[in-house]
């Protein structure tokens, strides 16, 4: 067993085979260094404001830290640490120090470095950097000067019209600006050094991904501008409030997106830190680049999952934006989640790690907190963040989520489990790397990252599980004292914030043991000038291998260079031995000795034989195996895209065809009717389309076949060239799948309704009285409630000059009458009551039963006193309230229904289920025998 | 190596396992991506989005009438308010409380209009744990048929200044 050594890239700066012309940096005499690590060139201009921006990061994350802390342990019921003012303050301040600042400052570092030292180019403008750090500086403390002093407590997404003081919106757009400005420079120095040619051909990944991140980054602070300048000035009471709505909306294509700038960053991040610590190689740039363009695509129309319970945005919106952004953008993560480590694998078995499934995971540098820190975020950010961010931004399960504590349990383990502990994992690099400082006490910053994360897992459970009871989060008494109704949750609730406080704490000494491990080091940590970073693995003699000083050219080859081997994914599986090595490896720490001791004795020569014999047993095919290769063979080979192109193919067909039928042509017509109102926005009435909607629904699909055509460029133009014929089956396939779809939502509508509840006679019935009148309709003849006695009448209110819900209920009582047979209908009138006696006389109403087309005897529009009308109305429970000004009424729609006896017997409102029921029910009464008269 | 200028001919489509991976979570997506508006038809538990603007004076004075025409009790000197089946019903939610107390009937269907008369409210009813915004100047418009019945708490789960963690109502359903 050997402990691998971390290689540090002393190659040359171009992968073999790429530039032809060896590439020269484009510095000013004297503005650079070579690092004495790794050999790459270090802008010196770019290396102060690296300094600079990761020092400013780290202050705000203890800053964070500390207030972190302490909402934690307010959250904790049994503690209940602050009051409910400086728990709703430091809430504002934790979220905006570690959400905001920490994670801008850190990242305006990683593009500094990325796109000076990975190009060997010097940074564009070192004013612009000054600006732009003078302008986030100011601005960050401004906003926390502002919620410190008390006049913001508004929390980090500040919602209006909760209103915060002018100096804290003023802050937030300077670091915003600050932002910009950085991003800004990043492009010029791609520009610079393009022009230039410090390199040739494409840009490193690490700076693709950095290049991804700041692209991200100017979409969402354009959106920053565009709610938080209007919001400012509304805090001068310069302008009115902004719309809730709208504020939402927008403040999100800020909030979420710069979530995916911090997501963007880590992952390449991730790349970045598996390359510096195992030598790890992405498989294909093709994939990884490719993932990286997902998120510019789609991630700002996945915002829109945070308005998934929101008014003032329909069901059609928030379906289309969270079903399709949001899953092809969690198609990126996936793809990251598989490369990432897939290429930390192939480095380790290169490296002679080739034991069983999981050989490679268990050798890895686990005492490297670079390495740890990265594959603890890959993991964290993965199973957790990744999983339950999908789960909640489904629109059924947001339901049961929203503003919950799973909110938050969902994004501190891909913020801080993720975008954190990955970025403390580069700091582990960036001290020694760029400060040229060694750490203290190494040991304890070998620990850390576990500390960390498993503080940061075990908080961000109790959130995720309290808010799966309902406990909301931003909320500073579960028990809600001082409520005047009683509310709370049950002991399980109470037990999840316990462990909620008590990961809080451990999380908050990890964070501690970071700042101050790395503070100590920038400040007082030995210089390392001159002479490469110390490894942060010790190296130690064991299986007669040679002593190798510190600083030694890493291992790459070390141990038995293999030729690559394409079937390395499918090493023989022996699972028992791997999990049981990769638990003794975490166990072990740096020094191994417990580990090794505990392998060997515990690996007596029997079981050893036994171990052998199980992977004999292991590598022979097994059904599961075959299953495997199989949908592998499908996935990978013409099959799954061929399928996929013709499903698309037909199914724009479809809707271009959905186009030209006419709607007149028969239930096929109105099928396409439908088709047109619900894809395309077409309104029937103008026959006017809503453009937006064409071009998402027919453009998404030739997106999606772009993409299917890049990934599966090489068997589709084999097969397209050689054996086209092969294709057919899955062309067949495609159709099935389409016209199944197609036939299917066909039959839906034939059958409105199918799978809504029954009309609910028995359930509904009541026995009430109705109101009786006497009244004048508006043929002028007088009209009473006893000559309608036997008859199923139909109880409403109107009123003439009403525009809006009046031709609604009007409409559907139509409709309802006209389903019933003819011989049924004459055993029914409607009466419609004015609610505007004052001024509907019996001409008014006579003209609006014109509009309406509604007549006599059948519908009778009735007026009267406003006082027996009213009388009527408020038997009927019409809940109305006249504007005096505009004359406009509010008032509930009710439909009422009287059966032959002349008992109230079903009350309904407007809407599709509702008249579907209002038909049954007429039905029904009308086919009840008349009662005889009373006598 | 992601730190080096890549080889010129990088741009290659996956091989192998990396490509099944593409293959299956593309797949995968594209499940998810149908089965989100699939439940939404199919399963009819989430709300439509009906919403309309109106003024917070209006709404109050909306919720008045309805509770004065409704009204069938006190609790704690709220106004306990009985809506008729199948009718329209109204919560206000302001600083720090929600007003009225409703009492619906089991297995009736409502239309709960639900805003707000001065900052950004979430309506949270507990132990079902159902969410919902609750803007000023939106009338949310929710059909609910309570099907279980027993004591509800409303509370609110969207920040609304010091006050917040004080606001909780009560929805009563009888059978």
């Amino acid at each position: 067993m050997t402990v691998s050594a971390e290689p540090l890239p002393v190659a040359p700066l171009a992968d073999q085979g790429a530039s032809p012309a060896p590439a020269r940096g484009n510095h000013p005499p004297g503005a650079v260094r070579t690092c004495d690590t790794t050999g790459l060139p270090v802008c010196l201009v770019a290396e102060r404001f690296i300094k600079l921006n990761a020092v400013f990061a780290v202050v705000f994350l203890l800053l964070g830290g500390v207030a972190a802390l302490l909402i934690g342990l307010t959250r904790w019921p049994r503690v209940h640490l602050l009051s409910a003012e400086w728990y709703y303050r430091l809430l504002t301040f934790h979220g905006l120090n570690m959400l905001i600042f920490w994670i801008l400052f850190m990242e305006v570092a990683i593009l500094y470095f990325a796109c000076t030292t990975l190009l060997n180019s010097r940074l564009a403008s070192a004013k612009v950097a000054w600006a732009s750090f003078g302008m986030m500086a100011v601005g960050s403390v401004m906003v926390d000067v502002a919620i410190l002093s008390g006049t913001s407590d508004v929390l980090m997404t500040s919602y209006a019209p909760l209103r915060a003081h002018p100096s804290f919106y003023l802050g937030i757009i300077l670091v915003a600006v600050g932002t910009l400005t950085a991003v800004g420079n990043f492009f010029a120095t791609l520009y610079v050094a393009k022009r230039d040619r410090t390199y040739s051909g494409s840009v490193p990944l690490v700076v693709f991904g950095a290049t991804a991140a700041a692209i991200i980054a100017v979409v969402t602070l354009l959106h920053g501008a565009i709610v938080m300048i209007p919001t400012f000035l509304w805090s001068l009471g310069l302008m009115g409030a902004p719309d809730p709505a709208w504020y939402r909306l927008i403040w999100w294509g800020l909030g979420h997106q710069s979530q995916q700038v911090n997501v963007t960053a880590m992952v390449s991040v991730w790349y970045f830190l598996a390359t510096l610590t195992v030598g790890a190689k992405p498989l294909n740039q093709a994939v990884c680049r490719g993932a990286f363009v997902l998120y510019i695509l789609f991630i700002n129309l996945a915002s829109a999952h945070h308005l998934l319970v929101d008014p003032g945005v329909g069901a059609g919106w928030k379906i289309w934006n969270t079903s399709y952004a949001m899953y092809l953008a969690v198609l990126a993560s996936m793809i990251h989640g598989f490369t990432v480590p897939a290429s930390v694998e192939v480095a380790m078995r290169k490296k002679g790690h080739d034991k069983g499934l999981f050989g490679w995971l268990a050798a890895a540098p686990w005492a490297n907190p670079g390495f740890s820190a990265f594959f603890l975020s890959l993991v964290i950010f993965g199973f957790i963040g990744g999983i339950t961010g999908v789960t909640l931004g489904t629109e059924q399960i947001n339901i049961i989520a929203h503003n919950t504590l799973r909110i938050p349990g969902h994004f501190h383990s891909t913020v801080v489990g993720g975008t954190t502990l990955a970025f403390m994992g580069l700091a582990y690099y960036v001290v020694p790397l760029i400060f040229r400082r060694e750490y203290y006490a190494r040991g304890l910053a070998r620990v850390q990252p576990y500390l960390f994360a498993a503080g940061i897992v075990l908080m961000s459970m109790g959130m995720s599980f309290a808010g799966s009871y309902g406990v909301p989060r931003r909320h500073w008494d579960v028990e809600f004292s001082g409520a005047q109704v009683a509310a709370g949750f049950d002991a399980t609730a109470h037990v999840m914030l316990g462990l909620l406080g008590v990961g809080a704490v451990l999380a908050f000494v990890g964070l501690l043991v970071f700042v101050l491990l790395t503070v100590a080091a920038v400040f007082f940590g030995k210089k390392i000038e001159g002479r490469p970073m110390p490894a942060w693995l010790r190296r130690r003699r064991q299986h007669g291998q040679r002593k190798r000083g510190r600083g030694d050219r890493p291992a790459r080859g070390r141990g038995p260079r293999r030729p690559q081997d394409p079937g390395h994914l499918r090493a023989r599986p022996d699972p028992a031995r791997n999990v049981r090595g990769l638990l003794l490896r975490q166990l072990e720490g740096a020094r191994g000795r417990l580990a090794r001791s505990l392998t060997v004795t515990g690996r007596s020569r029997q079981s050893r034989k036994a171990d052998d014999e199980m992977s004999t047993a292991a590598s022979a095919p097994s059904r599961a195996t075959e299953t495997v290769s199989a949908l592998a063979r499908f996935f990978s080979s013409y099959r799954f895209p061929t399928t996929a192109l013709f499903v698309i193919f037909l199914y724009n067909l479809a809707l271009l065809v959905s186009i030209a039928i006419p709607a007149s042509s028969g239930p096929l017509g109105q099928f396409a009717e439908e088709m047109r109102v619900w894809c395309f926005g077409y309104d029937p009435a103008t026959g006017s389309y809503q453009w937006t909607y064409v071009l998402m629904v027919t453009v998404e699909p030739i997106v999606m076949g772009g993409l299917l055509v890049t990934v599966w460029y090489q068997p589709l133009k084999q097969v397209v060239t050689k054996t086209p014929r092969a294709m057919l089956p899955y062309a067949g396939v495609a159709l099935l799948l389409v016209s199944t779809a197609a036939a299917s939502l066909f039959e839906m509508r034939r059958q409105p309704g199918a799978g809504e509840p029954a009309f609910p006679a028995a359930e509904l019935r009541t026995g009430l009285e109705p109101p009786t009148f006497r009244l004048t309709d508006h043929t002028g003849a007088e009209i009473a409630s006893t000559e309608l006695r036997g008859r199923v009448v139909l109880l409403t209110g109107v009123y003439a000059s009403c525009a809006s819900t009046c031709p609604m209920i009007l409409g559907q009582a139509k409709r309802a009458v006209a389903s019933l047979r003819e011989d049924q209908r004459r055993d029914v009138t409607v009466v419609a009551v004015t609610m505007d006696p004052e001024r509907d006389g019996v001409p008014q109403l006579a003209a609006m039963a014109a509009a309406q087309s509604v007549r006599a005897p059948l519908f009778r529009l009735v007026t009267g006193q406003p006082g027996d009308v009213a009388e009527v109305l408020d038997r009927l429970g019409v809940v109305r309230r006249k504007d005096p000004t505009t004359g406009i009424i509010d008032h509930a729609n009710v439909l009422a229904l009287v059966d032959r006896s002349g008992k109230l017997a079903y009350r309904f409102s407007l809407g599709d289920l509702q008249e579907r029921w209002l038909a049954d029910a007429l039905r029904l009464l009308v086919s009840e025998p008349r009662v005889p008269e009373a006598t | 190596m992601s730190i080096h200028v890549p080889s010129a001919d990088w741009f290659k489509a996956p091989t192998g396992a990396e490509r099944a991976w593409v293959g299956l979570a593309l797949l995968w997506c594209l499940v998810l991506t149908v089965a989100m508006p699939y439940w939404h038809f199919k399963g009819k538990q989430n709300s439509t989005g009906e919403s309309y603007r109106v003024e917070p004076t209006k709404f109050a004075s909306r919720v008045e009438a309805f509770v004065k025409s409704n009204k069938v009790g006190e609790d704690h000197g709220i106004p306990i308010v009985e809506p008729s089946p199948g009718g329209e019903a109204y919560l206000q939610a302001q600083m720090w409380r929600w007003h009225p107390i409703l009492k619906l009937k089991k297995g009736q269907t409502y239309r709960l209009h639900v805003s707000s008369l001065d900052l950004q409210h979430g309506f949270s009813l507990l132990p079902v744990n159902m969410n919902f915004q609750v803007l000023p100047g939106y009338d949310h418009v929710l059909t609910i048929t309570p099907t279980i019945a027993g004591d509800y708490s409303v509370v609110c789960n969207e920040f609304c200044g010091i006050g917040h963690h004080m606001m909780a109502g009560k929805i009563v359903v009888t059978e």
